[in-house]
């Protein structure tokens, strides 16, 4: 019992140090974030934006939408992102393989002509099954592909697309109309930016009508409201914040732009991960530190994307398990940044704090609790002291949440009912009880089916997009 | 005995500490819920009272730049409401319309505060000044200097700024700019450099003429948007010069120009070493309209570039029929690199021909 008791003390007290390490880092990204949502907002302020609009030597975007089996909603997706405000813009819409009617609605409603399959095989993916154009919106080009996944979806529409900067999307995203004028703005104001990332929002609950979301609801549901909470957590607090401490390690596999030679130059999304996206930026990052070229990767809070995030557990539970599936796979393919001081910041901050705090916080976290529940019930622990342990937890992720809400008002303020705030300071609330045990369960079976080699993508559900996607990703909030 | 933190953190983690840490986070979450709700109830009063004077002040604002009264309408609001108001119009006025909305915003002051804010030592406050002196007008003395400020925002802003005026010495400076600053800077001179448009024409052919090296890229750049016919001996001088960008970029500017010099000049460079010049010189003649020019591009539709070949039949495609006789010769030929080529040109639909 003396030696149990001894192992549950200094399992305990490392634990204990890992707290107050991770915590303190958490608000070292607070007061990061809040400092660069300052100066972004100073520098933005009073900005003519329609500015960029009428620009003549603005760079072309090609947005690139991979779509597996999206026949329902493909067509109110493509008119809404050809009806985004950009000077210079292309749609590739890739058709993944559908077994349903996605490709029928596609010739139908842009009574698309076949063209002949010519094209630059920079990258490789699936073989093509046809390339269409669309007389009527000259600004369209849809790829039809054999099954491949999104990285592969995503390869095809980077060979075809003809902007210098290419941004991947998934087919049921929406994208703010203003979005991509906010999101070019960090490659005109630097040669050395290769990627920038934008918020990605949760749109459950909100009024979309056209592709487009009219007011953002915070949802009643606790599952999807506790998300919304999350998410906001994760880009306002997380994503922002890195942009001054080195940089981002993720940009949303969502809605993220990218620099297309360089992409191409990389070699194009990696297969056989589930962590494509991620796995592209830390090889982007690496590639042009490794041989002196663009590598800086931008997070821009405002320009807006809305996701329907899961509202089930069993669906939630899948795709947290993903995520941390790509995570720990993005983690031991580029094992040689860990503390290597060649890669300045990203090897000696970014890439072990995503080590330690992201890979290894659920480990830490079930070893603590498990600990603390065996050393209350074997009296190793002062019952007391460890209630009181539990409630400075609880109160430093609320004091997180509440300030992260906070900045959210100061700021973008895109929850206006005064209901719509009540409710997200519950959700902010509630997600440390329940929730977050949940997730620190999926994440810990998603390092073991990493250790399995497993790389299947389950399935996501959506209700109100009506998606069953295999392919086309979710986004992750973490970090 | 059971643990209570004295063991391992004797100084650091007592419960005393824990309860203090406690009320410290319970007071901080106290504080910012009473902010978010504050805040939020806040703006909902300041909103609603707001938004009745706004539209009093867009509608004095409406009446102004008819011709009308409602000036003492407009200096009533408060500062922040009457930078709205003409902020919210400022965009999308221009000539007639957009003086008379530079000098009521003189009249009410805001034209010398934005000048005043522009000579601040604070680099934001700066920005600021010359942000609203670009869309309402004003600066002409206090915004030149910015063009030289440490700030690239700063200077971008000063940039954009200068696309109102015509001014000799400011597009001088401009074209500086395009040699020295990167990133913001150098985008916001090009965008500003093509929108004063003809103005530009003289200086930029006196410096496409003078300078040299890479640094000439961003220029050639502005030339080609503007493809003036005073900017040919330049372009034809550059499309000899050592680099391939710039050789590139020249035969660019000559074909977008057009006009025999520049087709006889082009057409030479389809032999070129480098792919990107033989590239950019097939989508030159292309452009040009010069359809003799079609059996050296039907040559190229066999070349070991992919980009020079696509280009060649991008250019084929764009000279009309002559061109689409030589596109279908070489799709039913048994090169295939050609046959590809040849093949995507003549499906595509001919609405999508401006976005190749």
């Amino acid at each position: 019992m003396a030696l149990l008791h001894l192992v549950l003390l200094r399992v305990e007290s490392v634990i204990l140090v890992y707290f107050l390490l991770v915590n303190s880092f958490y608000g070292v990204l607070l007061v990061s974030a809040a400092w660069d949502l300052l100066s972004y907002r100073i520098r933005t302020w009073r900005e003519d934006r329609s500015w960029l609009l009428g620009s003549p030597v603005a760079p072309r975007i090609s947005m690139l939408a991979p779509a597996h089996n999206e026949g329902p909603t493909v067509a109110e997706s493509v008119r809404s992102l050809l009806t985004l405000r950009y000077p210079n813009l292309e749609v590739v819409l890739i058709n993944d393989g559908s077994t349903d009617d996605t490709m029928a609605v596609l010739r139908r409603e842009f009574d698309l002509v076949a063209v002949h399959r010519m094209f630059k095989r920079s990258v490789e993916h699936k073989p093509l099954v046809g390339l269409y154009r669309s007389p009527a919106n000259p600004r369209l080009v849809v790829v039809d592909k054999e099954n491949g996944g999104k990285a592969d979806a995503l390869n095809a529409g980077i060979n075809i697309a003809s902007g210098a900067l290419v941004c991947a999307i998934d087919a049921d995203t929406i994208i703010e109309p203003d979005a991509m004028l906010r999101m070019v703005a960090p490659f005109l104001s630097g040669d050395d930016v290769v990627a920038t990332g934008g918020t990605i929002r949760v749109a459950n609950g909100a009024r979309v009508r056209a592709g487009r979301v009219l007011e953002a609801r915070v949802p009643r549901q606790p599952l999807a409201g506790i998300q919304v909470a999350e998410y906001l957590r994760a880009f306002l607090v997380g994503r922002l914040g890195w942009n001054r401490l080195g940089g981002n390690l993720i940009i949303s596999g969502a809605f993220g732009l990218f620099r297309r030679d360089s992409v191409l130059a990389a070699g194009g999304y990696t297969e056989g991960t589930v962590g494509e996206d991620m796995e592209l930026v830390v090889r982007l990052r690496r590639r042009g530190l490794d041989y002196g070229l663009p590598h800086r990767v931008v997070f821009v809070a405002d320009p807006v994307a809305w996701t329907e995030v899961p509202s089930s557990m069993k669906v939630l539970g899948s795709q947290r398990d993903r995520w941390h599936r790509g995570l720990s796979d993005v983690v031991w393919r580029n094992r040689g940044l860990f503390l290597n001081p060649r890669y300045g910041s990203l090897g000696l901050a970014v890439f072990p704090y995503y080590v330690i705090v992201e890979l290894l916080a659920p480990v830490v976290e079930a070893f603590g609790l498990v600990g603390l529940t065996l050393g209350v019930a074997t009296g190793a622990i002062d019952w007391g002291f460890a209630a009181l342990f539990f409630l400075v937890a609880y109160g430093y992720a609320l004091v997180l949440d509440v300030l992260t809400l906070l900045m959210e008002e100061l700021s973008y303020r895109r929850y206006h009912r005064m209901r719509d705030r009540l409710l997200l300071l519950l959700w902010g609330a509630l997600g440390s009880i329940g929730y977050r045990q949940c997730t620190v369960y999926w994440r810990l079976r998603g390092i073991k089916k990493f250790l399995q080699k497993r790389t299947d993508w389950g399935t996501m559900t959506r209700a109100g997009f009506q998606t069953s996607d295999p392919a086309a990703g979710d986004e992750e909030p973490s970090g | 005995m059971p643990w209570s933190g004295e063991h391992v953190f004797p100084a650091a983690i007592q419960t005393s500490v824990l309860v203090r840490v406690v009320a410290v986070e319970a007071c901080v979450v106290v504080v910012g819920i009473a902010l978010v709700l504050g805040h939020g109830l806040w703006t909902g009063v300041a909103g609603r009272r707001n938004a009745a004077r706004l539209a009093r002040g867009r509608t004095a604002l409406e009446s102004i730049l008819g011709g009308g009264r409602g000036l003492n309408v407009l200096a009533a609001l408060p500062r922040r409401l009457r930078l709205e108001v003409l902020l919210g119009v400022a965009p999308s006025l221009a000539g007639a319309q957009h003086l008379r909305l530079t000098a009521l915003a003189d009249e009410l002051g805001i034209v010398a505060s934005a000048e005043a804010r522009c000579r601040s030592r604070w680099w934001w406050r700066r920005l600021h000044g010359v942000r609203l002196c670009t869309l309402l007008g004003g600066g002409a003395t206090a915004v030149p200097p910015l063009l030289d400020d440490r700030r690239k925002e700063v200077r971008a802003q000063a940039a954009q700024w200068v696309a109102h005026r015509h001014d000799e010495g400011l597009i001088h400076r401009l074209l500086r700019m395009l040699d020295l600053d990167k990133g913001t800077t150098r985008f916001a001179v090009k965008d500003s450099l093509v929108r004063i448009g003809r103005p530009v024409v003289g200086p930029l052919a006196e410096h496409l003429s003078v300078r040299a090296g890479p640094s000439l890229a961003p220029a050639l750049e502005v030339a080609l948007a503007l493809a003036d016919p005073a900017l040919l001996p330049a372009a034809l001088a550059l499309c000899a010069d050592e680099l391939p960008l710039i050789r590139a970029l020249a035969a660019s500017v000559a074909g977008a120009i057009g006009g025999g010099p520049a087709v006889e000049a082009v057409s030479l460079m389809l032999g070129d070493d480098a792919a990107e010049v033989r590239a950019a010189a097939a989508r030159a003649l292309g452009r040009a309209g010069h359809w003799p020019v079609a059996p050296s591009l039907f040559g190229l539709l066999s070349d070991g570039s992919w980009e020079v070949r696509l280009q060649a039949a991008v250019a084929l495609r764009t000279l009309g029929t002559p061109g689409m006789l030589f596109l279908r010769r070489a799709a039913s030929s048994g090169d295939n690199d050609a046959s590809d080529a040849a093949r995507l040109m003549l499906d595509l639909p001919d609405s999508t021909l401006r976005t190749l």
